[in-house]
């Protein structure tokens, strides 16, 4: 059913624009070096999986979902700064464990992904129209 | 009256063969109707979850992008296959209507 292909399009874009908006909020938070308990800005990464139609390996796949965010653990970045007022006793400042390339990577990524939902999407579509042409007269 | 008369000639005319009516539409399935009025509903449905979205867009809701589009696209899909169905119904309706008795 066209109306399937529709949604499972759907769901891809879905988790695709979501990952760009982890990845815009972990660009935007390259620099904050202190959150609400203290500590630097923790880089996310969204984790999807599969969604299935009904009951795990007896269902055909439904398309895609999110499963969750995960916050990473790895330490942050430390530049010797003793005049920034988040600096340890050390002088350090500890900034976010953005990893800066590896985001553009996962947004230009995410972003293709996206595209490539359109254009199921959009094949989709066009076969249905072309299927609501059997038998016309024009 | 004499009924006597007419008693003999119904006796003398061969018996009228028994035409029998064709069934009209069994209950058990659902009737062509009852399914177009079923398609036209759910036309209106995603013709209404497209209006929704599009006032959400419209009052500044965080809407994506792809889900205003998405929607639309589905209830214009829905309505080319009702407009689909319509044309065939109609088509048959007029050969029918042409046809010389």
């Amino acid at each position: 059913m066209a109306q399937d292909i529709v949604a499972i399009a759907r769901s891809g874009m879905d988790v695709e624009w979501q990952r760009v908006e982890t990845v815009a909020a972990n660009l935007a938070n390259l620099n904050t070096t202190r959150t609400a308990d203290g500590t630097p800005y923790a880089a996310r990464t969204l984790i999807s999986g599969p969604r299935f139609a009904g009951l795990l390996g007896q269902a055909p796949v439904a398309g895609t979902s999110v499963l969750g965010v995960q916050v990473s653990t790895q330490p942050g970045r430390r530049v010797h700064d003793p005049a920034h007022p988040h600096a340890d006793a050390t002088g350090f400042v500890t900034y976010p464990n953005v990893d800066h390339v590896g985001e553009m990577t996962t947004m230009l990524a995410a972003s293709r992904v996206y595209e490539a939902n359109l254009a199921a999407f959009n094949h989709a579509r066009t076969m249905y129209q072309r299927a609501l042409e059997i038998g016309s007269k024009k | 009256m004499n009924t006597a008369a007419i008693s003999a000639v119904q006796a003398a005319a061969p018996a009228m063969p028994v035409i029998p009516m064709p069934e009209v539409a069994a209950t058990a399935a659902p009737g062509f109707g009852q399914m177009l009025v079923q398609g036209l509903a759910r036309v209106n449905e995603s013709s209404a979850a497209a209006d929704a979205t599009l006032r959400a867009v419209a009052l500044g809701e965080p809407v994506a992008p792809h889900q205003a589009m998405l929607t639309m696209e589905q209830a214009r899909m829905d309505l080319h296959l009702a407009l689909q169905v319509r044309n065939r119904l109609l088509e048959g309706v007029q050969e029918l209507m042409r046809m010389q008795l």
